[in-house]
């Protein structure tokens, strides 16, 4: 996608980042406004992201999942589990330290748009902005889950941790490509 | 087999919701992404020294955490909590050898539980080489043991 000379503009782009780690918060903040995204709005835990959705909704979501004392993971189901449509409907960009297959499957589960493992970069965040914007993923709505379509594989995860390579990441690989839901 | 039934006779509705960010985000007009690229370099360049306090910070709460109690659950969650931020950030500002301990960190703590409690030692043991990593970050002189650090982390825990 970052190899395209098709350019965008993110200026009009409204971004919550759940966060509770304030250098993390300045990371993306910096990347973000390199990519001239002004309007950034930060949460601090997911009380304050929900209340703060409720307030205005954003564009979209960067949570991360590491967070006390309610999750990442927490913080998507209530999404998706929201009384508004709208907010139900809202992309949730995980952006993790998280990177082994049994956390990007539950946060899939929880209801994540797509997965993003840090250490990021503005391509990493760029490209899969840019291909959220032109991928949006379908819906599914049954009694015990309303999110994005767990059927297709996420993008985020080209995702074996590559640092720790092991066989587990490799059967899950295989079993993310075969797409065993 | 009744569940079954009934679970594959749950109404199932597939939709696709209104695509906003294809409205928040316009086509054209936009900077490059090498010049986004290049932005972000000078504006995290700016935070290195910052990040440098905080990486310091970090790990000087992680040798207190071991120092009070290197066998204790709450402990090891504080450490892990540490070192999966490091794991995150330190890549950004190129202390590379200190992330790659703060993984071990990680997966030691989530991996092997049982030993890191029978063996505190090895806890403290991974808390200091990352100190040591930090410390000779621009150390020329200490390139052949930075470079063994990270497997002998690894038989460490093996042993």
């Amino acid at each position: 996608m970052s190899g395209s000379t098709q350019q965008y503009n993110f200026r009009d782009l409204e971004i919550l980042i759940v966060d509770d780690n304030d250098f993390a918060h300045n990371i993306l903040r910096d990347i973000l406004l390199a990519m001239k995204i002004k309007k950034i709005r930060h949460a601090s835990s997911a009380s304050d992201a929900i209340h703060e959705i409720d307030n205005k909704l954003p564009d979209i979501l960067f949570v991360d999942l590491l967070m006390k004392p309610v999750d990442g993971f927490e913080l998507i189901k209530g999404v998706r589990a929201h009384s508004s449509e709208d907010v139900r409907h809202l992309p949730v960009l995980v952006i993790t330290a998280y990177s082994s297959v049994e956390h990007v499957k539950r946060a899939r589960d929880m209801g994540a748009s797509e997965v993003l493992c840090k250490p990021i970069s503005v391509t990493s965040v760029y490209d899969r902005l840019v291909y959220m914007r032109n991928s949006p993923r379908q819906f599914v709505k049954t009694e015990m889950y309303t999110g994005p379509d767990r059927r297709r594989t996420m993008r985020g995860f080209e995702g074996i941790d590559r640092r720790q390579p092991t066989d587990e990441a490799a059967d899950a690989q295989n079993s993310e490509s075969d797409n065993g839901e | 087999m009744a569940n079954r039934d009934e679970k594959q006779k749950a109404p199932v509705e597939i939709y696709t919701p209104p695509n906003k960010l294809a409205e928040a985000i316009g086509e054209g007009k936009g900077p490059s992404l090498r010049e986004m690229q290049q932005d972000a370099e000078r504006r995290l360049r700016l935070n290195g020294a910052k990040y440098r306090e905080t990486l310091k910070a970090s790990i000087e709460e992680m040798k207190e955490h071991v120092a009070s109690d290197a066998s204790g659950f709450d402990v090891r969650e504080a450490i892990f909590a540490l070192a999966h931020d490091i794991k995150g950030q330190a890549p950004l500002f190129d202390y590379h050898l200190v992330a790659e301990v703060a993984v071990c960190i990680c997966t030691a703590i989530r991996d092997v539980p049982e030993k890191l409690q029978a063996r505190p030692d090895l806890l403290v043991l991974h808390v200091h080489s990352m100190a040591w990593a930090f410390e000779h970050i621009d150390d020329a002189s200490k390139e052949v043991e930075k470079a063994a650090l990270i497997q002998s982390l690894h038989e460490a825990l093996e042993s």
